[in-house]
């Protein structure tokens, strides 16, 4: 118990760091599997003679930047303008699912609803635009990226809204808000001045997850980017995957370059965020509202005035009509996409199919059900192992009595993020050359293990709030009681953190269904899930099976989601107080 | 008069100082406290009674720093781990266990006792006629009235067989009229046992009430305070 931390930190950073450094070496031409063993500079070379490289790096920032400040500013003005009102928790319940869909599920059906032959043409036609087959337009993918940044946006504005609503509720801002309303600061005023640095700060780490995932990430950029130029991932892929092997010291510069971009990137927000937070202190320090007598007289007058009165400006209103135009999208992209598993006719401009039948569930059942089996095992092994390691660190956080985490928080929450802010792809490839270079047969605990770097973060930050916020005093009296502290931590802690034990075990399940890349770089193509037979599927390939795969990765983080409510509901039936919790 | 540690019965410390940094909340704290005896502590809040509290059934969490020594029976328990020194502990709220029913709050604390099944079962039965409160066993505890629960939570500290009892503001939730008579219900019971007790709380009703020796946080700093 007592080394379950270190334990934890080492199986979680040790192959960060090895698959880092694992990428450095071959790309300064030192790979002694493929008999590489001098320094040079070959392979960088090499790299920037590959057409587009440069171009595609621009696009894979712009990109990036372009996902990142829209979810940023959506979640911001969001929160700026319903600032924790009822319309916040209604935003809630429509945003939370869409966290639990994979990003390679929403990509494919943004796909559908935006491609010439998709739904949105389908809707309009042929009445409106006189369409009676698909129009030769390149809507997907655009040349722009524009789907790939919708997409992003789609799923990063839950995820941000979700974190900023977590930090708020730590954070007792509601009532600094209310406070600086009282001293006659108007509603956005006081956001924006009082709430959002310490709103802003607490969100730091997931904003750069988020830029990192959208400068990286593969499943959206095979789905939904464009071919010329290529975000950098799928160029990295592709080098990756040229049958040449020589070539794999240039897929190694390029996932160091990848690397690169991403800090850079951050770098670049990182200054961004300095100069705007500078600007808007010296607006407060300029503020009129600095002036007692307006702030009295405010409090008199000005407050009956439309900009200060609590209906909702057009700004307000806009932002609320964004988010919610997300979540249809999202919604609409969930649902249409898996509606052609059913369909026997789906000819262009109608919008449903002619007919409907069962049939590819049947016939393909095989097809589908291994791929599925595949998925289920990984996400089951990979979220029981974590959330067992994070029990353990938990418990050996509140057995020692001078809580190390809470000591080293910051820098344990560091680590937490460092695969989601690494580029995945990089230090995956990484750790791909070293079982290749020490000839590790590929097998299932390897990829269980993969996805663990990736799901144990999220189960971690799920559970650890649910678990320090348990009144230690249960405990503390159960041990008076004469139980010992292992009888006490499965009698009492365990049992009444059944519900957040599940929620983040649902959790796990959701982030390992989504993975696309630990599956497909480190299996090779030899464990298929349905996430990477979606993606497979989707340049082209049948669109009947790609609904398939589309359906079951939407519904099965949902399943066990539902699961997660139910059990306690069913376990605790009896227990008033447990059934709040 | 002071006896000799080793053959007193009783809960004794010995020299308790307790500190946060160079600030001191008790210095050279020395007491016997007999069986069914309860002393009590008063003093404003942060004034370290709950520290002290802790300090003796071996939860004191950093940065609080103590020393001394604390004896129970003759026994020096000072390094035993909680659940082997056998010290109750009731708080302000009842911390029943929500997910138990009231009979399973009462038959945890039998449990590492390695009794029958029969004995546990017939145990709490006893325990819930004393509680006034029979045919509760199947009960949850949050459907209970605040005094109810209160009683519940004492019987199930009086099942584990404490040796000393330590008592944390545990009237003050309760309003007035119940509060008197859940009051004499606890200190029964601590007759009865014959418990040493200490008692920390704000309310001078709670102090006469005791019967014992009261002690002011305020005191344990300045003064060299001994009951010797």
């Amino acid at each position: 118990m007592r080394f379950a931390p270190p334990i934890t930190l080492l199986l979680f950073l040790a192959p960060i760091l090895c698959g880092l450094c694992a990428v450095i070496l071959p790309s300064f031409g030192y790979f002694p599997a493929l008999g590489l063993r001098t320094f040079s500079l070959a392979p960088m070379r090499e790299l920037f003679e590959i057409p587009f490289l440069v171009s595609s790096a621009l696009f894979t920032i712009k990109c990036g930047f372009s996902a990142t400040l829209i979810s940023c500013v959506i979640v911001f003005s969001v929160f700026c303008s319903f600032a924790y009102g009822r319309v916040i928790g209604s935003l809630r319940l429509m945003l939370a699912p869409l966290l639990s869909v994979p990003h390679a599920a929403v990509a494919l059906g943004i796909g559908f609803l935006f491609a010439p032959s998709g739904w949105f043409i389908r809707l309009l036609s042929p009445q409106i635009t006189g369409f009676s087959e698909p129009p030769l337009w390149l809507t997907n993918p655009d040349p722009y990226g524009l789907l790939y940044v919708l997409a992003l946006v789609i799923k990063e504005v839950p995820f941000l809204f979700l974190i900023a609503l977590a930090s708020q509720n730590a954070n007792n801002s509601d009532k600094a808000l209310i406070t600086a309303q009282g001293l006659g600061y108007p509603r956005r005023e006081a956001f924006l001045h009082v709430v959002l640095p310490e709103l802003y700060r607490r969100m730091r780490l997931p904003i750069y997850a988020v830029l990192a995932f959208s400068m990286s990430n593969l499943e959206v950029a095979l789905t939904l980017a464009p071919g010329r130029p290529p975000l950098f991932s799928r160029l990295l892929l592709d080098i990756y995957n040229d049958p040449d092997l020589s070539l794999q010291t240039v897929a190694a510069s390029a996932a160091l370059l990848q690397v690169l971009l991403v800090l850079l990137a951050i770098v670049i927000w990182r200054i961004g965020e300095l100069i705007v937070f500078n600007l808007w202190r010296q607006s407060l320090a300029r503020s009129k509202y600095q002036d007692k007598k307006i702030l009295l007289s405010l409090r008199g007058k000005d407050c009956r005035h439309s900009k200060y009165s609590l209906k909702y400006s057009f700004g307000d209103i806009l932002a609320g009509a964004t988010s919610i135009g997300l979540c249809i999208l999202g919604s609409l992209a969930i649902v249409l996409l898996p509606i052609w598993s059913f369909a026997k006719v789906w000819r262009f401009p109608a919008a449903l199919p002619q007919k409907w039948s069962f049939e590819l569930w049947s016939s393909s059942a095989m097809r589908i059900i291994e791929p599925w089996n595949t998925s289920l095992a990984i996400a089951l092994a990979a979220s029981a192992c974590a959330l067992m390691l994070c029990v353990l660190c938990l418990e050996q956080e509140t057995r020692s009595k001078h809580r190390i985490a809470r000591k080293y928080s910051d820098k344990a929450l560091l680590a937490i993020y460092l695969p989601l802010v690494i580029p995945q792809i990089s230090f995956l490839l990484g750790i791909q050359i070293l079982l290749f270079s020490f000839s590790v047969p590929i097998a299932m605990p390897i990829i269980i293990w993969a996805h663990m770097l990736f799901v144990l973060p999220y189960i971690f930050l799920s559970l650890g709030d649910n678990w320090r916020g348990l009144d230690q005093r249960y405990q503390l009296t159960a041990q008076t009681l004469g139980s010992n502290r292992n009888r006490t931590m499965l009698l009492v802690t365990l049992p009444m953190l059944l519900k957040p034990l599940l929620t983040a075990f649902a959790l796990g399940i959701a982030v390992s269904i989504a993975l696309y890349a630990p599956t497909v770089l480190i299996g090779a193509g030899r464990f298929p899930t349905i996430t990477s037979e979606a993606v497979a599927l989707a340049a082209g390939g049948d669109r009947r099976l790609l609904g398939a795969f589309a359906l079951l990765q939407a519904t099965t983080p949902f399943l066990f989601f539902a699961l997660a409510l139910l059990i306690p509901r069913i376990v605790w039936r009896k227990r008033a107080f447990m059934a709040g919790v | 008069m002071a006896k000799n540690s080793q053959h007193f019965k009783g809960l004794e410390l010995q020299g308790i100082s307790l500190a946060i940094g160079e600030h001191y909340l008790v210095q050279n704290l020395n007491l016997q406290v007999d069986c069914g005896e309860i002393t009590v502590f008063m003093g404003a809040s942060g004034s370290g009674k709950s520290s002290l509290l802790a300090y003796i059934c071996g939860a004191l969490e950093k940065p609080l720093q103590a020393s001394g020594q604390v004896f129970l029976n003759g026994e020096n328990i000072t390094q035993l781990p909680i659940h082997m020194r056998r010290i109750g502990l009731l708080f302000q709220e009842d911390l029943l266990f929500p997910h138990m029913s009231v009979g399973e709050n009462l038959a945890f604390a039998l449990r590492t006792a390695k009794y029958s099944r029969a004995r546990i079962k017939a145990e709490v039965i006893q325990a819930l006629q004393q509680a006034g409160l029979p045919d509760f066993a199947e009960r949850d505890p949050h459907s209970l009235s605040g005094g109810q629960k209160a009683r519940v939570s004492v019987m199930r500290c009086l099942l584990a067989q404490p040796r000393a009892l330590l008592l944390d503001e545990p009237f003050s939730r309760l309003d007035l009229p119940l509060r008197r008579s859940f009051r004499q219900f606890v200190f029964k019971k601590i007759l009865e046992k014959r418990v040493p007790t200490i008692l920390v709380t704000h309310d001078p009703a709670d102090a006469r009430a005791s019967g014992g020796k009261t002690i002011s946080m305020e005191r344990l700093i300045l003064s060299k305070f001994t009951s010797r």
